[in-house]
């Protein structure tokens, strides 16, 4: 067994051991051990891509294996990692892993919940570790599936309809998908030759200029509904608002990732053509994301909503990154990735935690928790300046490099909408600290909060696997960058020769 | 005075080598040029306040009613929170934040549920022909094949 399939083995072999267990002690325990195995085998797969890297191999994809799976479409199980999977697959393991702790109380149907949490991740896994776009469709809908039942059963709120609404949402974009897929796989021999899903085989062939183009807008807005880029956004803030707190973790945390991740490797890469020349197009959608979401953010009075917009104004501000073409606002684009899937992940956590208390997420029915339970409420701040861009954490790497990289493009349009996007650092910082004034300082407001209890020590390990990460992305980012940067070079390559 | 002799020498903490973007230090020139006047200046300001204020002086309050509205400007910090709270309360919140929400439920996400109504509603409106009548489905197919055949014919002859 090579080392990257073990990243989908192993939640299977976990949720084989939770079907094997009985009681919620056992399910509880049988996930965390199974995530814990996960993250560090996370870990091992980061020494290891190092280790490889210093020892010189300078291969596209690294421990890429593959095996033939249905001969006469030339589908293959091929499977590999760049420097961006890794970071990716790095970002799953740590929200997955503090997802199971956040989850520690779910005593409904605990066991049926876990495995569905479990599942959804191994789709991700498999996603990031794939390099035949076939079987990273199949991942992707592995991914987004599990999702209408985690919402509709375990969700809040009118449950049955964010579910319905998120799901149909990310089908439809599924739809865009297949047909973006297939106009890449059918045209991945124009010179004659075996048709292929292999990403490395396509992005040696020139696919026709007119056919990128067409095929183009299909995988952009289909990889973009889940990364919720504008207008498309609107099955985020009702699905994160109803969904369970591991919930709205993983799926703001990585699952929106995947958007970004699908536009970088398989719409701009496979079809550069396009991706240079109608860029200019999606540049317009992704600017507005990124300050609609940060508007939309400051009006909203539930704690869900809030995160749920400014994650929209995030993740808008990956793809706004990913379409300035060049190798600085590119690397930003991916650390937002990281950093952006642990702040939100953070959120959602200590959001479902004050919720499980004070039975309230309007902030205005909030006020003065920093007295009752300060752990969480300094959690709280510090995840804060880190969506507001504070250095020394995450989010001020992630940004700045973003906007350095940006402001590159010397072109008036570029510089426009860099300085529109820009505005949006300005009004998360408002957001941010309204939300911290109303909910964390000021006077108690509701008597019953004065007996609440601060976080557990399980929760304490959610947070804290978080907050470690995301102060070690901030202190020290160059490791991260370079690994990406490294990775980035030959799609940055080969889109600048045809910007030029 | 901890904070003090601490606030005092911090200046001498060679920052431009420690805080640095891409790992090689800040190379900075001391602009003696600018350095001198302002020092100069700022001395100035601490002369100007000792004789002002260090014993009771009506020198002071001359000096403000000879400014006059400049003086008032200056005492409310030239209405700076005003123009935060202008900004922040009624631009960001009041003209921005609250259209962009109402724009985002009522047009946005009504469109989407919209295209979600339509989808019910042509289902409803169709599932009658789903009557089970063979004499029916035979009749519509028949129909539907003459009508291709007539619109071809029709095309052809052109």
């Amino acid at each position: 067994m090579d080392i990257l399939s073990l990243f989908v083995l192993v939640p299977f072999l976990t949720i084989i051991g939770i079907l094997c267990t009985k009681g919620l002690k056992g399910t509880r325990v049988v996930s965390a051990v199974g995530m814990g195995i996960q993250l560090i085998m996370a870990f091992h797969l980061l020494f290891k891509y190092l280790a490889e890297r210093r020892a010189g191999n300078i291969a596209e994809m690294v421990f890429v294996k593959s095996h033939l799976w249905y001969q006469s479409l030339n589908i293959h199980y091929t499977v590999g990692v760049d420097g961006i999977a890794v970071a990716m697959i790095m970002l799953t393991s740590i929200v997955v892993f503090a997802g199971v702790f956040a989850s520690w109380m779910t005593k409904e149907l605990p066991r049926e919940f876990f495995i569905s949490l479990i599942f959804l991740s191994s789709g991700v896994f498999g996603f990031f570790i794939s390099i035949d776009l076939f079987t990273m469709f199949l991942f992707y809908e592995i991914a987004v599936i599990p999702m209408y039942l985690l919402i509709g059963l375990w969700g809040t709120g009118p449950k049955e309809y964010s579910a319905m609404k998120l799901t149909l949402m990310l089908m439809g974009g599924s739809a865009l998908l297949v047909l973006g897929l297939l106009g890449i796989y059918f045209n991945s021999a124009p010179n004659g030759g075996q048709l292929t899903f292999n990403i490395l085989e396509i992005a040696k062939v020139h696919i026709p200029v007119a056919t990128q183009k067409f095929f183009f807008p299909f995988l952009f807005v289909g990889f973009g509904v889940l990364g919720a880029l504008f207008p498309f956004h609107t099955w985020s803030p009702d699905g994160h608002a109803s969904a369970p707190t591991a919930v709205s973790m993983l799926h703001a945390g990585v699952l929106m990732k995947l958007g970004g991740y699908g536009i970088l490797r398989v719409a701009m890469y496979l079809l550069p053509d396009a991706a240079v020349q109608m860029g200019w197009i999606f540049l317009i959608f992704t600017t507005t994301s990124v300050v609609y979401g940060a508007f939309g953010a400051i009006w909203q009075k539930d704690l869900k909503y809030i995160n749920a917009y400014s994650s929209v104004s995030h993740c808008g501000m990956v793809i706004f990154a990913l379409l300035m073409i060049n190798k600085t606002a590119m690397d930003g684009a991916i650390l937002q990735m990281i950093s952006h899937g642990l702040m939100t992940a953070l959120f959602f956590a200590l959001i479902g935690m004050i919720y499980g208390r004070t039975h309230t997420r309007n902030i205005h029915e909030m006020g003065g928790l920093m007295k009752v339970i300060p752990f969480l409420a300094v959690i709280y701040v510090i995840a804060g300046m880190a969506s507001l861009g504070l250095p020394g954490l995450s989010g001020f790497v992630a940004e700045m490099t973003i906007f350095v990289g940006s402001f590159q493009n010397v072109d008036t349009f570029h510089r426009v909408c860099t300085i529109i996007a820009t505005t949006a650092i300005v009004v998360t910082a408002v957001y941010i600290l309204r939300v911290v004034g109303l909910l964390l300082l000021g006077p108690i407001k509701n008597a019953h909060f004065e007996e609440l209890k601060d976080a557990t020590w399980y929760e304490k390990v959610s947070l804290l696997t978080l907050l470690i990460a995301i102060f070690a992305v901030g202190l020290a980012p160059f490791w991260l960058s370079n690994m990406i940067q490294d990775s980035l070079t030959p799609i940055v390559a080969k889109l600048s020769v045809i910007a030029q | 005075m901890i904070l003090a002799t601490m606030a005092a020498l911090a200046g001498y903490i060679p920052f431009h080598d420690l805080v640095t973007s891409d790992g090689k230090a800040f190379e900075t020139v001391f602009q003696w040029n600018i350095a001198i006047p302002v020092t100069l200046f700022a001395f100035c300001g601490i002369g100007l306040a000792f004789v002002m204020y260090y014993k009771e002086s009506p020198i002071a309050d001359r000096v403000s009613k000879a400014l006059g509205g400049f003086y008032t400007a200056a005492y409310h910090k030239f209405y700076m929170d005003e123009v935060y709270l202008f900004v922040t309360k009624k631009i960001m919140f009041g003209m921005v934040s609250r259209p962009i929400a109402w724009f985002d439920r009522h047009v946005i996400d009504a469109t989407m549920n919209g295209i979600a109504s339509v989808t019910v509603f042509t289902s409803n409106s169709i599932k009658g022909l789903q009557s089970g009548q063979l004499q029916k489905y035979g009749f519509v197919f028949v129909s539907g094949a003459v009508l291709l055949a007539v619109v071809f014919m029709l095309l052809w002859a052109r």
